[in-house]
Formats: structure tokens, C-alpha cells, sequence
């Protein structure tokens, strides 16, 4: 997930963030496209074929090869937020953000008892190699934390790939914040999906922001802001199996479910993260230390191997207590010390 | 702790004597008990006279049959709905096992009563039709009825269950309101996978006043609230459930029952996969069962723009924990397990979300305020495990539904 | 109502005396300390169709692995030292894997004495080696314990427990706060396992090649309530049949009492645990108070009837029961004979009888219905042959027996039902019964 975000919103910073809050939302326009790509698996088994978003390149040629959940999008709060979206695959594809409203254009078709079926939550971009762009849009955004899917096919498209983060705004109290995006991949469903039972889903490999911990190696490092400085955690779950982050260290204040605050928080050192949900919690480290996050659910293996999968390090960086709070850099939501 | 008396629970227990103590099928007869009922039709008619608060229903245990949404005959033990017939009557019985063969219905007749009310539940078991082999008791389980007695319990390890031909009446004073469930318990990984599920709830005695709750007066409210925030002016009852149709399938024809292997591969809302959730009729009775309506309950939500609609969520799903989304509109969470989320000293823990994610046994209250601006759109409920978004292999399907705002 | 033949309490009394030897006192069974030697080790975990499976299990010094780990009864503010041999040994040809502990909901950290060996989590003990560990228990409440090292495998495996930190209230607390108070406290640590795992782990050793898929995605088919499965669990502890699994789940209370169920997820799956009888009222999770800001006390707890029970994640509930609103007796009237002449004395106002927690507004109303003819019954061996509580009815020859107070039984079990078996055969599996007795009845 360390890669930089797209359009208008670009490299928003926190101070910007902090003076739009009160005025009328600006845009953040971006441009996507849904591509193929092959992920490698850290255990050098055979790489998988996956559908994902990706920075719009302006065309289906020359794409970019490795996959990685869609690039982490920035919006402001009180703004709003429009993504145009060209389909380089071979079906059509959509874009939701579930809990953030908008007018939904289902599309339907007629099986063969005459019944009326959804297929896809909202309009779609046809599969015509990247000839059409749609363009879908929200409003008002409310600050938090989200998941951009496809909206067509779900049950096939989401586990193919076709999912990335949204944040919007960042908790008063967080110096920093992270996203935590974790998803699943189930290779057997990847070589010819469309003829694949989708109840038989097993996953294999299990990823935070991309990426399974390789058994018996350094698990991958994720910034976690600054020593003593409040870091606001992003969860998100576009796996379609529950997960329960679990974070060694000080408790975490669970402060909000799909980016609606909760009427009181709550002091866990763990999350009920099931699909489709976004948490937000604060977290004060405090150590310049590592501390790692798993899932309890020990979704911990890669491939079967115990000692990866979900697993990462929080890298919190020292303290700088004597100097005015400067706003880092964001690339993707990880917050570099 | 240690106790002796576990140790003799046990010595039993291991002869293999702990559960459903062998009984002789005997069959004494059919008998409502319904108080001011003469005829035992569990209703009132002509000189009868209902007593304030009493309420009777008549459920009959047995098999039958639906069809899934992809087409699939599926065998299911179930309860149907033997209300309004006359049985205490010379020829009750027989037209009690008559009407109540192989019409069990996928979910369980609703049962929605009032906070107040006594309720009379005759469970007559009709048996199983297409096993002949079986002569397995049955009970109602009032599941979450708090301060329960075990004899009404339904549990058949703490207490009696009920054998073929004969009936058994429950008695259920109702003080608290909200969404239960009930099912059978006995041999309760059977006869639940097999389909003995439906959903129960209880209104609020709060209903009828009125209260001011954010600029709308409501009259309907889901607890006694005292300040109108649960209230509502639709309801829906919707019950997760699932079937695994291997072991249906083994059932109908005797063979072992796959528990270890059990794995569900339909999933449903109301007795129904996706698209036959937003059929708003009941579904086409099928030939095998002689007809009988078996699946009445739809699960197209419809609502008008500025409506609260209460949705009443269970989950008696036996193999999976579900998680259920709606897309399009947020989900206000003011109960879970038939209480209001306030704390004890009155604060508020309603929440807002797009998901809740509920076990068998689990229920929650969530309340959709639909915005005014809102005529046309359609809303979905359905299921973020997004893999149960099937029929089996049929893809759009399974656990999912339509909210549309007319 | 038929004619039914009604032992009285004196009888029952009398029965308690035959069954009851040596109570033993209320509580949780575990050890405590400040100071703790454990060490891993192999074991067999025993079901109860008569199969065992290979365990991987926490022991007490020299005992035997245990399955959960013991549970460990501290007090708050103390410092605790467990020192973690590993003394696991495994097939094939490879070394048996380090192990370790993680203490969730604690600052542990390892002893610059005894360091161990650096891993992914936390500090570890190699084969033959140990490690030791230090916490200051902080905070009261009910919290897990499992290993670090490859968690995937070796919490499979049986290498998890409960920790305990009792608080500076007393022991009747669950947390320094009065509404936190309880009369008796059981502890519900749910569990599963994938066989195939186990016996691919007992051939092959951890080099198992067979153990990928399984541990990618398990399939359980047995499941667990601290250690056990239905009906063992019902059993008394420390039974020399099941040697790895010294702890049982047999909770009992009197109407009236506040029960504290202590929850935790030791497994890697999540189970609803559906308490018959009434509501519980969740007060904590995590071994933090539901509570809206320090000393408020539980004032966001609330109550539910089934509680979702997450891996790694503890909740903490008080049970009441008094049969309150029932709207009939369940002591019976004098109409159904004379032993059931009783009073109902509520002195202190509060609608309840003060020695037995009658709900005194029900006295003496009769029971609505009639219960069918025997033959027209099946029984439950928990059923006591009477509707009333502390009433032994007549039963046919061979029913019922389980219940010899006459008590009220209620199953508290995973709601995902097919967790009600063991190894494909119902019932058993993360199961066990609340037995409530009337006033009176002893409870060991």
C-alpha cells in the first residue's frame, strides 16, 4: 500500500485537511482502472491471477504488472469525491463505496424462470478494452474509513481483487494514522473464475495491504507514527472471512464501525473485524519499538506455512517532543517517521 | 468444581442413557389448551370468549418440502400452522394429522405477540411422513425467553418433549419486548439443520402512546423506550438460515447423517435465496408435499420515503457465524438478544453501521431511517461473505434482499 | 395436571448427603502465585467417543500438559514471573519447535536472566530451554494466554490458557467496583480442533507436509469448553481418565444468586454461546470494564442472550435467575399437595422472598396448563419428573436421574449447533448444563 495516491486530492495534507473541514468540501477527482495483474506469493509458489484497481494509466497497454489492492484514496471531509473508472477486463465492472450514500443504479437482467436479478449494485463500465470511462460520484463525505469494491458480480469480483481504501479526514486526536487493509486470496478461484462455486471459497494466502508474512522471516513493517503521539488505526476487512486484528501492546479506543463514531468508545487490545467492515480505533504507543499486529483468528499462515500471513510490525519512531508537530508525508495512507 | 453428583451424571451419561430416555410412541390424541376455547381451534368463534391478554396458536411438527432458488426439491423437518382448526373435537385428531402432513413451512410460522399477553402454545407432533423409520419427539424452544422454567423450555435433556400423535401446550407470560427466535431442540444439529426455525417476536406495551423523536411522532416503537427512539412505522422480521443439502438430502433417504462434514451450501433470508427473497408472494407449493403452501414468507422490504422501518434480525443459521450489510443506507442498531442497547443508568448505546454480524442464537434491532428524498431508490440487504452471494453454485443469489423506496 | 408422585426437599436433602462427599469450595480451578513454572509438553486430548488426539499442552512444573494450559489465579498489582520450559517433543526427524507466551492485555516482558531465544512475537524457549516472563498485573479481569511461536499450529495444538487477576475489592469482585460483585464465578474457555491436523502432526512431526491445507483452512469437528468436550464436561475435574484435561464446566447457583461467567476464546473460530434461562449482562471485555469513563462502573454494560464469543478476546457477564413473571408458582400450591405449602415472605419490599428468592407477586398461582400423560412424553435425563423447582416427580423406570434436587437445568452451549457433536456424533461437544437448585440445596 506504500504508493502515492492520484487526482486532485493529492498529497492533502493534514493542515489543509484541518482548514476545509469548516468550508464547502473541495473535489477529489480521480482516475482508475480495473486490470488484470499477477501477484507473487512470498513462498515462491506460482503467481495468481488477479483483477485490480489501479492509477488509470489512459489506456489498457501497458499496464503495470504486480497487483496490490487499489491505491488508498484521500478525501476531505465535507468534500466530495468522483472516480472515473476505465474497465480493461473482460466483463463489466463497477464501483461502491459501501457507506457512503449515493443513488444506486442496479443492473439487472432476467433468468430463466422469468425472475429479475441484480448482477451488479450500480451502473456499470462495459468490458470494451478500455474504450468507455464512467465516472461515479459522492458527496459530503463523512470522515473515516472506507472500502472501494466492485459493485458487479461481487461474490467473484471483491476476492478477484477489485477493492482498495478511502479515507476521509483524520480523528482530532491522531497525530497520524494508518490504513490496515486485510483480504484474502483464494488461488483456485483465480484460474477460471467464472466457472468456480463460490461457497467452496478456501483462501490460501492471507494479506495485510497486500502482503502475507513470509513464515519465519521478518514480518513486514508498516509506520506506526511516532512514540507517545496518538495514531489513529484504520481496519478494513475486503476479505470474506471474519478477522480480529489484535495489536501487542498498549489497548487500542475502538471509536468507530464503518466510519459511524460509536456513542461511547471501548478498551480492546483486539477487533471484531468481519468482511466488508472498516474500524477506527486510537492508538497511543508507547515505546519506540515494533509491536506487532496479527489476526487472532490465526489466519497466520501463507499457504498453509504457520509463522505469515497476517502479520505485520508496527514501526513506531521516536518522540520529537522539542519541535513544532509537522505534518508528515502521506503516501497511501502510511504515515512515514 | 467437584461434586459427586456430576460424577453419577456422568456414570449415566457414559451408558449412553442421557438423552431422549427411550419412550413408547403412544398415541393418546391431539389436545389444544387454549383457555376460553372450547373447540380447541387455539381461536375464538362464536360463543367463545377470549380472556384479556390470552393468545393461543397451534404449531404442528413434521416434515415436508421447499424448493430453493435454483430450482432444488429440498426435504425438511419444519413446523406449520394448525391455528383455526377444530381439534378437540371427535374427529380433531385426524384432521389435525391430516392437515398438519407434510406441511411444514421454511421459516416456521411467525409468531409476533404483545408484551402482556399469555400465550397458549399447543405443539401437536404430527410426525414424519417421509421417514417412517423415525419417532422423534418434538419440542418449541422460546429461544431468549428470560427468567424461563424449564418445563416450558423446550431443552428435552432438562425437561419432556413431545411424541407423535399427541400434544404438548406451552405457557409463555410475555413481560419484555423484542425479537426472539424458536426452534426445536431436540437432537438440535438435526432438526435445526433439517429446518425447525422461525422467528418470534414480542411488540412493546409503549405501543399506541406517542412519542416526539426527532421531529416525528411515532405510536409504533420496538421497546419501552420512553422517548420514542425505537420507534418505528414498518416492521420486518428477517431470519438467517442456511441449509447444507447433502444432509438433507441423506435424511430423505435414511442414510447417515453427515454431521462432522456438514457444510451449508444455501443461504437464505426467510426460507429463500436471492431472487425468490424479493418475490413478495408466497412461492409455487411444490408437487411433492401435495401442494401445501410451504414458503409464505417474503422478504422485499418496501418503505416510503421519511419511514423508519424496523428490521427484526435473527440468525439460527447452525454452522456459520453470518454477517448481514445493507448498501445504500446505514443500519441504526437499538437492540441485540431483545433488549433495548441502553445501559443501566439510561445511556444510549444505539450505534450506527453498515453491518452486523450475528451467530445462531443471536438476534439485533436495527432501524432504517429512510431519508425524504429518497422515492425510487433501492436499497440492498445481503451478505458481505460475499462467497454466500449463491444458490449453491448458481451465481446472484443466497443471502440477499431488496429495500425499495416507493 | 396427572397424578404424580413428589419426593420432598427433605429427601432431596437427604439424597445430597449420598452424593455429595467432600464439597469442595466455590471458584475456578487453577493455580496462584506470583511465581509460575510452566512447561510445555505432549499430551493426549481424550473425547468422548473413547479417540484421543496429541496435545501440545501448558503443564504445571512436572505435572502433565494441560488442555487449556492452568489457569492462572493472580491478584492485581502483583508482579507475576512464569518461567516457560520447553520440553516438547515431537516425531520425525526434526527438533521440536520453540515455544512461547503471549499475555494479551498485558506488558510482558522477557527477564535479561533468562532471555531465551529472540522469535517473531516474543521471546521463546528452544528445545530443551526455557524462557521467563514478567507482567505486573495491572488491571483486574479475565484474560487468555497462548503461544507466540507459529500460533496457527501451536494454539491448534492446545497451547493456550486463562489468566485470572482478581481485583484489590476482593474475591468476589470481578473489578474494583460494586456492581461487579458476584456470588459464584465459572469460567467458559471455548475451544476447537481439527483432528487432521493432530494426526498429521503425531506421524509426522512438525516437518508435516500433510498439515498446510488443514492449517490454511481448518475444518473442527470436535469443540470445547475448557479442555472438554460434552459430556465430559459435566464431569469433576482432575479425573484420572482424562489426565491432560484436569477442568470441567458444571456450573450450579440457587435463584437469586449473581453467577460471573467468565468467557474466553481460546480457539481460532467464533462461537455464540447461548445461555439457557435468562440474560447475562455483559460487563467487560478484554479485562476492561464496560464503563464510560474510570469508576463509573458498568454503565454501558448490557444484557443479551447469547454471547458472540471472539478468538482471542474475553468477555465478562453476570447470569441471574429467580424465575421472575413466570405468572404461576414454579414452588407449586397447595393444590398440587400438600408438600407445597410454602410462604412467601418479601420483608425487605423487594417483591421477593428474603430466604429463597421466591418472586412473591406468582405465589401460589397455579400453573396454566396440564402437562400430558407420560406416555405421551419423552424425557430428558435432566428432567426431574415435576414442573416445580425442588420436586422429584415420577418417571418411568429408567428416565430422568440426573437432577436429584429437583432443580431447574438449563443447556448453555454453542449456538452453531453443529458444534454439538464430537467427531460426527451428536450430542457432545461445546456443551454443558446450568443446573439451578432451589434454596436449601447445597452446592459444593
Amino acid at each position: 500500500m506504500n504508493r502515492s495516491i492520484s487526482g486532485t486530492g493529492k498529497r492533502v495534507g493534514y493542515l489543509l485537511v484541518l482548514l476545509l473541514v469548516l468550508t464547502a468540501g473541495p473535489a477529489l477527482a480521480v482516475n482508475l482502472a480495473a486490470v488484470e495483474r499477477i501477484w507473487t506469493p512470498p513462498d515462491g509458489g506460482a503467481a495468481i491471477r488477479m483483477w485490480g484497481f489501479v492509477e488509470d494509466p489512459g489506456s489498457c497497454t501497458a499496464l503495470p504488472n504486480s497487483w496490490l489492492p487499489g491505491p488508498t484514496q484521500q478525501g476531505v471531509v465535507n468534500g466530495t469525491l468522483s472516480i472515473t473508472l476505465r474497465n480493461c477486463l473482460s466483463e463489466p465492472v463497477s464501483l461502491i463505496i459501501p457507506g457512503l450514500e449515493t443513488n444506486l443504479t442496479p443492473q439487472t437482467f432476467v433468468d430463466a424462470k422469468g425472475r429479475t436479478r441484480v448482477r451488479a449494485f450500480t451502473h456499470e463500465v462495459p468490458a470494451d478494452n478500455g474504450t468507455t470511462v464512467v465516472t461515479y460520484s459522492w458527496n459530503n463525505l463523512r470522515a473515516g474509513t472506507y472500502l472501494y469494491q466492485s459493485g458487479s458480480h461481487p461474490a467473484k469480483q471483491v476476492p478477484m481483487g477489485l477493492y482498495g481504501a478511502l479515507t476521509v479526514g483524520r480523528n482530532s486526536a491522531a497525530a497520524n494514522d494508518v490504513v490496515l487493509l486485510f483480504s484474502e486470496i483464494d488461488p483456485a478461484l483465480h484460474g477460471s473464475a467464472e466457472a468456480a462455486n463460490t461457497k467452496n471459497y478456501k483462501p490460501k494466502y492471507y494479506l495485510i495491504n497486500g502482503q502475507s508474512a513470509l513464515p519465519g522471516s521478518t514480518p513486514p513493517v508498516i509506520a506506526g507514527g511516532r512514540n507517545q503521539k496518538t495514531l489513529q488505526l484504520r481496519f478494513l476487512n475486503a476479505g470474506l472471512m471474519t478477522h480480529v486484528p489484535t495489536i501487542q501492546g498498549p489497548y487500542m479506543k475502538i471509536i468507530a464501525e464503518d466510519s459511524y463514531p460509536y456513542p461511547f468508545t471501548r478498551e480492546q487490545y483486539s477487533v471484531l473485524l468481519p468482511a466488508g467492515k472498516t474500524i477506527d480505533a486510537l492508538w497511543r504507543p508507547d515505546a519506540q519499538a515494533s509491536f506487532a499486529l496479527y489476526d487472532r483468528r490465526l489466519s497466520m499462515t501463507t499457504n498453509g506455512i504457520p509463522g505469515g500471513g497476517m502479520l505485520v510490525s508496527l514501526n513506531v519512531a521516536k518522540k520529537f517532543p522539542w519541535i513544532l508537530y509537522v505534518p508528515p508525508i502521506i503516501h497511501g495512507g502510511v504515515v512515514l517517521p | 468444581m467437584a461434586t459427586g453428583y456430576h460424577r453419577i451424571i456422568m456414570k449415566i451419561v457414559l451408558t449412553g442413557s442421557l438423552f431422549f430416555l427411550g419412550s413408547s410412541a403412544v398415541q393418546a390424541g391431539v389436545l389444544v389448551q387454549c383457555p376460553g376455547d372450547a373447540d380447541g381451534s387455539a381461536t375464538w368463534t362464536g360463543a367463545e370468549v377470549q380472556p384479556v391478554h390470552a393468545k393461543c396458536m397451534h404449531l404442528g411438527a413434521g416434515d415436508g418440502f421447499i424448493t430453493m432458488a435454483d430450482g432444488k426439491l429440498q426435504y425438511m423437518f419444519g413446523f406449520s400452522n394448525l391455528t383455526g382448526i377444530p381439534a378437540n373435537t371427535p374427529t380433531g385428531t385426524a384432521e389435525i394429522l391430516d392437515a398438519g402432513t407434510l406441511a411444514a413451512s421454511f421459516p416456521a410460522p411467525l409468531i409476533a405477540l404483545d408484551e402482556g399477553d399469555e400465550f397458549y402454545l399447543t405443539l401437536t407432533n404430527i410426525g414424519m411422513s417421509m421417514r417412517p423409520d423415525l419417532f422423534d419427539p418434538h419440542t418449541v424452544h422460546f429461544h431468549g425467553f428470560p427468567q424461563a422454567a424449564s418445563i416450558f423450555d423446550g431443552l428435552p435433556d432438562s425437561s419432556i418433549s413431545i411424541n407423535m400423535g399427541s400434544s404438548l401446550t406451552y405457557y409463555f407470560k410475555l413481560n419484555n419486548p423484542g425479537t426472539y427466535m424458536y426452534h426445536c431442540h431436540v437432537e438440535a444439529a438435526e432438526h435445526m439443520q433439517m429446518g425447525m426455525l422461525g422467528s418470534f417476536y414480542v411488540r412493546a406495551a409503549q405501543n399506541g402512546t406517542i412519542f416526539n423523536y426527532k421531529g416525528k411522532d411515532f405510536s409504533l416503537f420496538a421497546y419501552n423506550d420512553g422517548d420514542g427512539s425505537t420507534g418505528y412505522d414498518r416492521e420486518y422480521p428477517i431470519q438467517i438460515g442456511s441449509f447444507d443439502s447433502a444432509f438433507h438430502d441423506a435424511s430423505l433417504a435414511v442414510q447417515p447423517l453427515p454431521f462432522a462434514t456438514m457444510f451449508d451450501n444455501y443461504s437464505m433470508l426467510n426460507g429463500r435465496g436471492y431472487p425468490d427473497t424479493v418475490n413478495p408472494n408466497p412461492l409455487p407449493p411444490p408437487a411433492e408435499n401435495g401442494g401445501k403452501l410451504s414458503q409464505v414468507e417474503s422478504t422485499l422490504i418496501t418503505a416510503s420515503p421519511g419511514e423508519s422501518v424496523l428490521l427484526r434480525i435473527s440468525n439460527l443459521n447452525v454452522t456459520k457465524m453470518n454477517t448481514l450489510a445493507t448498501l445504500g443506507i446505514p443500519m441504526r442498531v437499538i437492540g441485540k438478544d431483545a433488549r433495548q442497547l441502553r445501559g443501566p443508568d439510561g445511556k444510549d448505546l444505539y450505534y450506527n453501521t453498515n453491518s452486523i454480524t450475528l451467530g445462531g442464537g443471536e438476534s439485533y434491532d436495527v432501524i432504517l431511517d429512510i431519508p425524504a428524498g429518497d422515492a425510487g431508490k433501492t436499497y440492498f440487504l445481503y451478505t458481505t461473505q460475499l462467497h454466500y452471494l449463491s444458490n449453491d453454485a448458481e451465481q446472484f443469489g443466497g443471502m440477499m434482499t431488496e429495500i425499495r423506496i416507493n | 395436571m396427572t397424578t404424580r408422585f413428589n419426593l420432598t426437599m427433605q429427601l432431596s436433602a437427604v439424597l445430597a448427603l449420598l452424593f455429595w462427599v467432600s464439597p469442595l469450595q466455590a471458584g475456578i480451578d487453577g493455580i496462584t502465585g506470583t511465581n509460575f513454572t510452566l512447561s510445555v509438553k505432549t499430551g493426549r486430548v481424550f473425547t468422548p467417543d473413547g479417540g484421543s488426539l496429541l496435545l501440545w499442552g501448558y503443564a504445571d512444573g512436572t505435572g502433565p500438559a494441560q488442555y487449556p494450559g492452568p489457569t492462572l489465579i493472580v491478584n492485581e498489582g502483583d508482579t507475576i514471573t512464569i518461567t516457560l520450559n520447553n520440553a516438547l517433543t515431537v516425531a520425525g526427524t526434526a527438533s521440536a519447535p520453540n515455544v512461547s507466551m503471549l499475555f494479551p492485555g498485558q506488558r510482558a516482558e522477557t527477564s535479561t536472566t533468562d532471555p531465551g531465544v529472540p522469535g517473531i512475537l516474543t521471546s521463546e524457549a528452544a528445545p530443551g530451554g526455557s524462557v521467563t516472563y514478567t507482567f505486573i498485573a495491572a488491571h483486574p479481569g479475565t484474560y487468555l494466554y497462548y503461544s507466540g511461536t507459529d500460533p496457527a499450529l501451536q494454539v491448534e495444538m492446545g497451547l493456550m490458557g486463562a489468566i485470572i487477576v482478581r481485583p484489590s475489592n476482593g474475591a468476589n469482585f470481578a473489578y474494583n467496583h460494586p456492581d461487579t460483585a458476584f456470588d459464584r464465578e465459572y469460567l467458559f474457555l471455548l475451544s476447537e480442533m481439527d483432528p487432521r491436523i493432530h494426526e498429521a502432526i503425531e506421524l509426522d512431526g512438525p516437518q508435516s507436509t500433510a498439515v498446510g491445507p488443514y492449517l490454511a483452512n481448518p475444518f473442527p469437528v470436535v469443540w470445547f469448553i475448557n479442555g472438554r468436550n460434552a459430556p465430559d464436561t459435566l464431569d469433576i475435574p482432575n479425573l484420572p481418565v482424562l489426565p491432560n484435561q484436569p477442568y470441567n464446566s458444571a456450573p450450579m447457583m440457587h435463584p437469586g444468586e449473581r453467577v460471573l461467567m467468565r468467557v474466553l476464546g481460546g480457539g481460532r473460530d467464533l462461537h455464540p454461546f447461548h445461555h439457557h434461562g435468562s440474560h447475562a449482562r455483559i460487563i467487560a471485555r478484554d479485562g476492561r470494564l464496560l464503563a464510560s469513563s474510570p469508576g463509573a462502573g458498568p454503565d454501558l454494560s448490557h444484557e443479551v442472550f447469547t454471547i458472540k464469543s471472539v478468538p482471542g478476546e474475553t468477555v465478562d457477564a453476570i447470569f441471574e435467575w429467580t424465575g421472575k413473571g413466570l405468572n404461576w408458582d414454579i414452588y407449586g400450591t397447595p393444590a398440587d399437595g400438600p408438600q407445597f405449602v410454602h410462604t412467601c415472605v418479601d420483608g425487605n419490599g423487594d417483591d421477593f422472598d428474603d430466604t429463597t428468592h421466591e418472586y412473591c407477586p406468582d405465589h401460589y398461582k397455579p400453573i396454566p396448563v396440564v402437562l400430558p400423560d407420560n406416555l405421551d412424553l419423552a424425557f430428558g435425563g435432566f428432567y426431574s419428573g415435576s414442573s416445580f423447582m425442588g420436586t422429584l416427580g415420577s418417571l418411568p423406570p429408567g428416565e430422568g436421574g440426573l437432577n436429584p434436587h429437583g432443580g431447574y437445568a438449563y443447556m448453555w452451549h454453542s449456538h452453531t449447533e453443529k458444534e454439538l457433536t464430537n467427531f460426527d456424533i451428536f450430542p457432545g461437544g461445546l456443551m454443558t448444563m446450568l443446573i439451578i437448585v432451589s434454596q436449601g440445596a447445597p452446592i459444593p
